[in-house]
Parts: structure tokens; sequence; C-alpha cells
């Protein structure tokens, strides 16, 4: 600092360069920075550094992670764009449920032909007639897993006018509108017991 | 091996501390077996005191930022090729200081940036009559003014001088490891100090006694 003369040594000044220096948080970046760079520089250097890869590798403690963190990553997109269409799929197929459920307050006992009216719909809607206090229940079955039900609808029975030939209808309705991937079944479901 | 035994065991045998040399050549010897990992141990090691000596000669702190990593890249591409005929930390500087200069014969006029920008130019017999009266906690923006005009005065020289005085009074090297460095003899870095330490005096003769 400023001698008596209020002058200073050319050695006072070297002092004060001296301690200019960077924050230290600077050399956090300043190490990661170059570890970057090393990889890069190693990755470049393959051919000839071959034997020192797998030791940088085994014995560094940022990398292992971040390498495992990509494999993750590659997996996660293979496994994604593999099951992009069936999650397409399934989300049509619940689209169509969506709207088979708004449709039910728009059918009438009129509005169904006695020809719709499949042979396998007939043990539903004979329960069906009979049962006031159920529920009609629509799943989405994935045909590759037809144990497990990905999605379901339930239509209370006051949604649904009781009647044999509507319940019908609709159930030749989800058939005639299978996926490829998910079927669609419909069911009766008893509440109150 | 009586080097790794006494890293590992440092109060056995002889219980001599190692040297700055061998304990950095064991590291040196580590990373030429392939543990790449243990070049770490000498950037964090040397890290500081480069990035100083490479700010130092460019005054530019993006600048320095950038050829500190250079440097350390291509002490790791060229480690395989060092025979510890050296010291590590004396070819280490030779790399960053030649890094510097060629940076610097590339960029001659390139605007140096210090660590703080002053916005105000202040005259420099106005900042000793102030740093004298001035509290403690006016001091600090003095002493950056006071830096940046050294650095100011360290541009007025030329590579060669200005490379000698950082390395011998800021750094505080030898003159033989400076010698070593620059490959050049002692004689020449002695004569060189004395021409830059003149020029600097010249430079900054309002603030000097």
């Amino acid at each position: 600092m400023p001698n008596s003369s209020n002058k200073l040594d050319l050695d006072q000044l070297f002092d004060l360069k001296r301690a200019e220096k960077p924050a230290e948080d600077f050399w956090d970046g300043f190490q990661k920075d170059f570890r970057q760079r090393q990889l890069q520089t190693l990755i470049k250097k393959e051919s000839s550094w071959s034997r020192l890869v797998p030791a940088f590798f085994a014995r560094s403690s940022v990398l292992v992670p971040l390498s495992c963190a990509a494999v993750a990553l590659f997996v996660l997109i293979v496994n994604f764009q593999e099951n992009a269409p069936r999650q397409n799929e399934y989300y049509d197929a619940v689209l169509m449920a969506e709207e088979i459920g708004t449709q039910l307050s728009s059918y009438t006992d009129n509005s169904v032909e006695e020809s719709e009216i499949p042979v396998i719909a007939e043990s539903i809607t004979d329960q069906s007639a009979s049962t006031a206090s159920a529920i009609f229940v629509m799943d989405l079955i994935p045909n590759d897993e037809p144990e497990s039900l990905s999605y379901t609808r339930e239509f209370p029975t006051s949604t649904i006018p009781a009647d044999n030939r509507f319940v019908a209808a609709l159930v030749s309705y989800t058939i005639a509108h299978d996926s490829p991937t998910f079927g669609m079944a419909m069911r009766q479901q008893a509440v109150g017991f | 091996m009586n080097l790794v035994k006494a890293i590992t065991h440092p109060f056995a045998g002889t219980s001599k501390a190692l040297s700055e040399r061998d304990s950095d050549w064991v590291v040196v010897q580590r990373v030429q077996s392939g543990d790449v990992a243990a070049f770490d141990e000498l950037v964090i090691k040397y890290r500081e005191r480069i990035y100083s000596v490479i700010y130092n000669l460019t005054s530019n702190k993006e600048d320095s930022y950038d050829l500190s990593q250079d440097s350390f890249i291509k002490a790791f591409q060229s480690i395989g090729r060092f025979q510890g005929k050296s010291s590590f930390f004396t070819w280490l500087y030779r790399i960053a200081v030649n890094t510097s200069l060629s940076h610097l014969k590339k960029n001659r006029h390139r605007r140096f940036l210090s660590y703080e920008h002053i916005a105000e130019e202040t005259e420099s017999s106005d900042v000793l009559e102030v740093l004298a009266t001035k509290t403690s906690a006016e001091r600090p923006t003095l002493i950056k003014e006071l830096q940046h005009k050294l650095n100011e005065a360290l541009q007025t020289l030329s590579v060669k001088h200005r490379t000698v005085i950082v390395l011998f009074e800021i750094d505080k090297l030898s003159h033989q490891d400076i010698a070593e460095i620059m490959n050049c003899s002692v004689g020449t870095v002695r004569s060189r100090l004395h021409y830059a330490k003149k020029q600097l005096q010249s430079e900054l003769q309002d603030l000097l006694d």
C-alpha cells in the first residue's frame, strides 16, 4: 500500500497484481470444461490412445454417471419409438370410447334396427334387461395382453335406457370399431351387492 | 518404487518429504501408464498459476480462460512424450507461455480486459491522494485501478520482456526456471528483467517513488 510519501514502489504494484485472481467458483466451471475437452481429445485420439480410454471411464467419478445417463436416454428413446404406434392407437381408442360415451344420450330405442344386434351381444343384453341397478363398463383390452385392462369407461345406468336392443347395438358399435392393437368390450357390472 | 512407498507410507523409511518435482513425476507416470484421471490432480494443482501467468501476459480474462484450457489440453496430449528431464512444472509453464506468445502474435491489437471494468479513468496522482485518505471500504476500487494501470504498463512491454517480468516478479520463479521456460540463458533473463523493470518504472513514474 502507499508509503509515507503517498507513492508506491514497483514491488507494491506487483503485490497488487498478484492479488488479482478470479473468484473461487470460477474454478468449478474451469475444471468441468477441461474434463469435457479432455474427453473430446480422447475420443478423437481413440485409435492411438485406446489403452487409456477404459481407464479413464473406469476411474472418472463424473463420466461414469454421465455415461449411464446417456445409455438410459438412448434406451428410453428407442423404447419410445417402438411404442409410439401403440401409444397412438391407445389414445385413438380412448377417444373413441369417450365418443361412444357422449353418443349414449342421443341413442333411443328407435335409433337401433333389429339387424344390427349381433349374436355375441345377446348374453349381455339378456342380463342388462333384468338388472336395473347395473352400470355398463367398456374396457379397452390390449390384444397382446388380454388379461390386462388398459382403459375402463363406466356408463351409469341412468345414462342408458334400460333396453336390451340399445345395449346390444352399443356392443355392436364397439366391436365394429376395434383397432388392431386394442379390442373394446362392453360388460355389465352390477352394483349394490 | 521407493517414491511410491514414500507416498503411501510417508513416515516410513527416510521420512523425507518428496520434492514437488518428484511428486509431480509420480503423477505424470500414472497418467502415462493409463490413469488418465490422474491428470486432474495436475490441473487442480497448477490451474491457478497457469491461469495467472497467462492473464498477466494477456491482461484479458476471456483469452486467459481459453488459453489456459488450451495449455492443459496440449500438455495432456503431449504427456506421453514427457521424459522427466525437466520438472513437469517448467514443462507446463513452457507450454502455457508459448501458447500465450503465439496468441499474442496473432492478436497484436487486441484490447485487454481486466476483471473489473473501470468506467471512470482517474489520474494517477488523484488515485494516490485518495488512497491515503479513503476508508478500507473504498480501497478495493482504488486497488483495482492500480492493477489496471499496471496491466496497461505491462502491455507496453514486448512479449519477451513482459514474460520475464511476469514470471520473475509476479510468479516469483527463479532465473534458472525462467531460462528453461523461455529456452534462453540465465544472462539473457537477467538482462531482459533489468530492461523491463526500467521501462515499467518509466511508464508508471507518476505512481512510483
